[in-house]
């Protein structure tokens, strides 16, 4: 009879402590999930802070250079209308020089243009990496990216129209003068 | 009989006077009008040329400020260079970590200018 009970006992104990093991292992497996999702969502958030950080540094740096490069081509444009306006008004013949005028303002709006939209894409591309979209983060900056070489592109030629076009005009101007 | 002499002399200059007047002021009239023409055409050509002196140092000017405006888009290619393909996942590079070590160096070498006098040695100094 006592050995009975003492099976029973010990049969007892080792359900019992089989039930704590495997509730303890349930809840170690439940827990352990937490942090990696934890550490995840704090890896994105560093990741989207860095990104934050260097679109608006290079943004900003661009925006300097492009002020600097849009300013100085405005005021060659200007330059050029006012010398047109006076001379169109004294009689000579600027009809060459208002077409390539004309010409040249389209150059600048599409190069203001194109900045923008690296500007609009680098924002894009920010907040895709800061709304964990990976994918549409990196079509919108590679898109950027191809708006500020047009803007490049376009402000390197706006040089070489103002540099040769423009020039010849007034110095075609120049020599109706002294003619 | 003088006197008759001298009345006839007198009305033979008053008709001699009356002939020639009209005579000499026509050239001279003449003269004035081709002085007045000459001065107004000499007038126009100098203004002209001084318009057109005027006009071309504008274009003159208008030709230095273009360029001297170009000069400062010389280094567009550098400025406006591309963006590396990595740049989202490049590491950020800390601007203040930068400034900090620049106004480091500033500090340093504010300290060595007065390496010269520091270092400079006198007869005096050593009682020569």
């Amino acid at each position: 009879m006592n050995r009975r009970i003492f099976l029973i006992a010990i049969s007892f104990l080792l359900v019992s402590s089989l039930a704590v093991f495997a509730q303890s292992d349930s809840g170690q497996n439940g827990t352990s999930n937490s942090p990696t999702v934890t550490g995840q969502q704090g890896s994105n958030s560093q990741r989207c802070s860095d990104v934050t950080r260097k679109v608006g540094s290079v943004t900003e740096r661009y925006n300097q250079s492009q002020e600097k490069y849009m300013n100085a081509y405005q005021n060659i444009f200007q330059n050029v209308e006012k010398l047109a306006l006076k001379f169109k008004a004294d009689g000579y013949d600027t009809t060459e020089l208002e077409q390539h005028m004309a010409q040249y303002n389209n150059m600048i709006q599409n190069a203001n243009r194109y900045y923008n939209e690296f500007k609009t894409g680098m924002d894009n591309s920010k907040q895709g990496v800061c709304g964990n979209s990976e994918a549409e983060a990196q079509r919108q900056f590679t898109s950027a990216r191809t708006q500020l070489m047009n803007c490049k592109n376009e402000m390197l030629q706006l040089r070489t129209f103002a540099q040769e076009t423009l020039r010849q005009d007034i110095l075609d101007l120049r020599a109706q003068i002294t003619e | 009989m003088e006197d008759k002499k001298k009345q006839e002399s007198m009305t033979l200059k008053e008709s001699v006077m009356k002939k020639s007047c009209p005579i000499s002021k026509v050239p001279l009239l003449f003269l004035l009008a081709l002085a007045l023409i000459a001065l107004v055409v000499m007038g126009y050509l100098l203004i002209g040329k001084e318009s057109k002196e005027d006009d071309v140092s504008f274009l003159d000017s208008i030709v230095i400020s273009n360029d001297t405006l170009l000069d400062q888009t010389d280094d567009i290619e550098e400025q406006l260079e591309d963006l590396p393909e990595d740049f989202l996942d490049s590491e950020v590079v800390d601007t203040q970590e930068i400034d900090s070590s620049i106004d480091e160096i500033d500090e340093q070498l504010e300290n060595l200018d007065t390496l010269d006098s520091d270092f400079s040695l006198e007869e005096s100094d050593i009682g020569l």
